[in-house]
């Protein structure tokens, strides 16, 4: 096998977890996607560089912080909070995430799935629909007949718990033990 | 309404600053400046609620055509520059890892042979695939400049005149047209949600009506789409029987070699469609993928546009972030016309 198509499988197996970081601090689809892309050429430009003996996925991380940072200063309305200490920030919860159960970022993501199962049902509805149907806050408000201030209370309660829930189960405060060695995804 | 008590629940006063910029951040697009004097642990709450808006989305909406397109995307610019790499890689043998040469030389026809047979070889499909990808990469977000120049054919026997501009875009969504006139420049843009039109003279006039202002600034419906790269990429891609010519070595800018592009010819399907240009070749760069050239003619009109042709240019500092809207292209004290029923139309990505 050739480097390209051993790099183009990390590719595919971190695309998923890279592109949950990138979109936690790029609003702007289409940034973040150009963001994906600099990050994966740029890893693959300096593979030479890159440590066979450690994780991949955080290096990737890494470079993707770099990019970020440098696209922030042209583009700032595409981003939402981000600076060095909010992408390390970021960084842990991606670990803390790597740490789940399963083998792929689908299957990880499991846990999350049971929170929002476990939501009362007024804040499940409007999460739902705000994030898997993408309906408009307009229809969203004539759909569930309540008001924009319940509507937003409702998602920004409905986060909280889900957030309170999510660090629970990926314990959030203890600290990763041994992660680096064994993360499955190393390169080599 | 239905009964909403159970949504008067009190919020832990902490984490409540830090929840309802979040919300903003993420919701209504609130520009992060705005929250600047958070405390350490409020912008750490952020930052959750944000990792938590980014899970939500994959689990919620997992788009896997937007995932392959990502992936592929990646993928091929990868092997665009493995390819690319294999002289000068060849020529650094010393400096770089010896596993990786003979690997990038193998990569290159590897990825060869994966085009080739990802398109059977098939010369249209080629041509197919080749503004198709020349179109994802037109709706990244990343600016680029063209300049652009058109042929304009007056009214009776006056000779042709060609008029010059240049072209700022930004995705599908955001352009800044600077064009040359006789008595000044006239600026024609849109920062996705706005469109606008500034005169040399006059009122500047905003609204939300794209056509309307593209009207005014090249004077005939016809050739207004042909403002936005994208709606050229996909008139070509719908309504054009599309052919590769043979791959052409154009000039770079400011004479630094050349720039092996793709050359797909595309003649309307429909000769009652009016309206359409005859005839419009792109020029796409084979490393990158990004639209090189576009020219665009009309043979059957007697007056009106002729050719129109876009041509890349070196973008040589990045853009202010309020390049596409009007207030940089005028004088502050200019008057500023809303048009009626131009309230701004709220996106959210």
């Amino acid at each position: 096998m050739q480097a390209h198509e051993l790099f183009e499988i990390l590719v595919r197996e971190n695309a998923d977890m890279l592109t949950a970081y990138v979109r936690s601090v790029v609003r702007d689809a289409n940034a973040a996607d150009d963001i994906f892309q600099e990050t994966m050429l740029t890893a693959w430009r300096r593979l030479a560089d890159y440590d066979k003996s450690r994780p991949f996925g955080p290096w990737l991380r890494g470079i993707a912080a770099k990019v970020m940072l440098a696209h922030r200063r042209q583009r700032a309305r595409a981003f939402a909070l981000c600076d060095e200490e909010i992408l390390e920030h970021l960084d842990a919860r991606c670990e803390a995430m790597h740490r789940q159960p399963g083998d792929t970022w689908d299957e990880k993501l499991e846990g999350l799935r049971d929170c929002i199962d476990r939501l009362p049902e007024r804040y499940r509805e409007a999460i739902q629909l705000r994030y898997a149907e993408e309906v408009p806050a307009e229809a969203l408000l004539n759909r569930l007949q309540i008001t924009m201030e319940t509507l937003k209370k409702r998602l920004q309660r409905g986060r909280a718990r889900l957030l309170e829930c999510l660090e629970r189960k990926q314990r959030w405060n203890e600290a990763p033990a041994a992660v680096a060695s064994t993360a499955p995804e190393d390169f080599g | 309404m239905t009964d909403d008590r159970f949504d008067d629940e009190p919020i832990d006063p902490p984490r409540a600053v830090a929840e309802t910029a979040a919300a903003q951040l993420m919701d209504d697009a609130v520009p992060a400046d705005n929250y600047t004097r958070l405390t350490p642990a409020e912008r750490m709450r952020v930052a959750d609620l944000q990792w938590l808006h980014s899970l939500l989305q994959q689990t919620l909406h997992r788009d896997a055509v937007a995932r392959d397109r990502r992936i592929t995307r990646a993928c091929l610019a990868i092997r665009g520059d493995a390819a690319r790499q294999v002289q000068p890689a060849a020529q650094r043998a010393t400096r770089r890892p010896r596993w990786l040469v003979p690997s990038l030389v193998a990569a290159a026809l590897i990825a060869v042979a994966v085009l080739m047979r990802g398109t059977g070889q098939d010369p249209s499909r080629m041509a197919v695939a080749a503004v198709e990808s020349t179109l994802q990469q037109a709706k990244s977000s990343e600016d680029r400049l063209y300049r652009v120049e058109t042929q304009w054919q007056p009214p009776g026997e006056l000779p042709v005149v060609t008029l010059t501009g240049d072209l700022w875009v930004r995705g599908n969504t955001q352009y800044l047209l600077r064009q040359q006139s006789p008595v000044g420049d006239l600026y024609l843009g849109s920062n996705g949600t706005e469109h606008w039109f500034a005169a040399p003279v006059g009122p500047v006039v905003v609204g939300n009506q794209p056509r309307r202002f593209e009207q005014m600034a090249l004077g005939k419906p016809v050739a207004t789409p042909y403002l936005q790269i994208t709606s050229v990429l996909e008139q070509l891609s719908d309504r054009y029987e599309l052919t590769l010519a043979d791959e052409e070595e154009l000039p770079a800018a400011e004479d630094k070699g050349t720039v092996r592009c793709t050359h797909v010819i595309g003649r309307k399907r429909d000769p009652e469609d009016r309206l359409a240009p005859d005839v419009i070749e792109l020029w796409t760069a084979r490393q990158s993928g990004i639209a090189y050239r576009i020219r665009v003619r009309w043979t059957g009109e007697s007056r009106g546009p002729k050719e129109l042709q876009v041509q890349l240019m070196p973008l040589t500092a990045p853009l202010p972030s309020d390049w596409y809207d009007h207030g940089p292209h005028h004088a502050a004290e200019r008057r500023v016309v809303r048009r009626p029923g131009a309230a701004l139309i709220g996106t959210e990505q």
